[in-house]
């Protein structure tokens, strides 16, 4: 897994403090770096519906504009930090709204024997005539993007695209065996976050 | 993937993968006109909140009312308006924003008042007693505030020795925002309120008085995190810098309201 660096989360957290002192390009900056995965995280977390997605991503930003003085570097990335600001806002929103968690009503329509399902994973017998379910594409969604983006676009990169390695690792400047390494991390994580929704679940 | 590969326990999982995403991966994108939107909204906070933590060493200060003038304490509040040119512009100022408030200034029919026009929309800043605030101002908004005032023009700030704000937003006009005190405050149309400095008793910590707001009407809320917090009509509240919540005080509102003041008005007109 790629580490971000303290000295990384140090000098991203100096894009913060440039906001806080009112530098739009700083702002602008953080948006467009920030805004599509932040975007994409919620999107699968509140029903894959915009007009949801919206009104969370509109009060995560603003509330990390509020807070962009604050932010410590040390307990962890901004992505890290957005996407918690996120999470919160979607389990408050929830629970205002009387909203059962988007997971579990997900993992109810796509089967309700996780154990049956994890075993078809594992063996490689999912069948195709049974994915095409908009239920199974958001908790994929929501896995993906609860993945860190580095694994998530490489996994994106090898088994959507079909991509060989040896493109992935041109496209990335890396090695061959560094990409085939870090796929091996990627589907394993893949596999956790999955496993981990559906254990919120269970 | 190779036969042999796939036979193994990470092959038969990496094929299911492979099955698995691309059966349901649909790219994500957000609406262009969402984001372009967002983006705007979050500049112009951005510009509130730096200029408003900017101001914070201007001390001014804000007298209580017109009656017992022996008796209350004098202070003077100072308006800080932007939109000068940047030849006359302060020193250490940011720099000119458009968006900021214009504002005319003219006599008024009220006593001892001068009348401010904003010809702009944008923001009023001001400051007292080294806390930031902020209106948020349409063309056409206007206010008066009474008392012996002088307009500097070389800084272009209006300082005055006596009165208060009533903020008034009319029942077909837009919500109104105001940043007062660190705190954020939405005032929703049809909402009157009152903002003013007391002494004594309502020092917070430190000796820094807290502003007192006064709903005469409608709601006004305020947000603190995930909570929201409503302010209803009859009802004065403090807001300590130091604290998340506006605290209620049991003050009838008959004594915070502008009784001894003619008339002091910002109304919120156009969109």
């Amino acid at each position: 897994m790629q580490v971000i660096s303290l000295q990384d989360r140090k000098e991203s957290a100096q894009l913060l403090v440039k906001i806080a002192a009112g530098d739009e390009h700083a702002l602008e900056q953080f948006y467009e770096r920030y805004f599509s995965r932040v975007y994409r995280y919620v999107y699968y977390r509140v029903g894959a519906d915009h007009q949801h997605a919206e009104e969370v991503v509109n009060d995560t930003f603003m509330e990390a504009l509020d807070k962009a003085g604050h932010y410590d570097p040390e307990r962890g990335s901004i992505e890290a930090w957005l996407i918690t600001l996120s999470r919160n806002r979607i389990r408050s929103n929830n629970a205002s709204m009387g909203r059962q968690n988007d997971y579990e009503r997900s993992w109810s329509m796509v089967d309700g024997e996780l154990d049956a399902f994890f075993a078809d994973l594992d063996e490689g017998n999912l069948p195709e005539a049974a994915l095409i379910n908009e239920d199974l594409a958001r908790l994929v969604g929501a896995a993906l993007t609860g993945l860190p983006e580095e694994y998530a676009k490489i996994l994106e990169m090898k088994y959507i695209r079909d991509l060989p390695v040896k493109d992935i690792a041109d496209a990335l400047k890396r090695t061959e065996k560094a990409i085939e390494s870090q796929l091996t991390r990627a589907r394993a994580a893949f596999r956790d976050v999955f496993r981990s929704m559906a254990s919120d679940v269970a | 993937m190779n036969t042999e590969r796939s036979k193994t326990p990470s092959g038969r999982f990496e094929k299911s993968l492979r099955t698995l995403l691309k059966q349901t991966h649909s790219p994500v994108e957000a609406k262009p006109e969402f984001k372009d939107a967002l983006l705007q909204r979050l500049k112009e906070k951005q510009q509130v909140l730096a200029v408003a933590r900017k101001r914070r060493h201007r001390i001014i200060t804000l007298t209580s009312g017109m009656v017992a003038a022996a008796a209350a304490v004098v202070m003077a509040f100072t308006l800080q308006l932007s939109g000068t040119t940047p030849a006359a512009h302060p020193a250490n100022t940011p720099e000119p924003d458009t968006r900021v408030a214009l504002v005319t200034e003219r006599p008024s029919e009220v006593r001892g008042a001068v009348m401010i026009e904003a010809t702009a929309a944008g923001h009023i800043f001001t400051t007292a007693q080294g806390q930031s605030g902020a209106v948020e101002v349409q063309p056409g908004t206007w206010l008066v505030m009474q008392g012996s005032s002088r307009v500097s023009s070389k800084d272009n700030t209006l300082e005055i020795d006596h009165g208060q704000i009533l903020v008034d937003v009319s029942s077909d006009a837009a919500p109104a925002h105001m940043l007062l005190a660190g705190h954020a405050v939405d005032i929703p149309a049809g909402t009157r309120l009152t903002v003013q400095y007391k002494p004594s008793e309502l020092y917070a910590p430190g000796g820094r008085p807290a502003p007192l707001m006064t709903l005469m009407a409608g709601a006004a809320q305020m947000v603190h995190a995930d909570e929201a917090q409503v302010l209803s009509a009859g009802e004065t509240y403090s807001l300590y810098p130091t604290v998340a919540r506006a605290i209620r005080q049991d003050i009838p509102a008959e004594e915070a309201a502008l009784r001894n003041v003619d008339r002091v008005l910002v109304h919120y007109t156009g969109h």
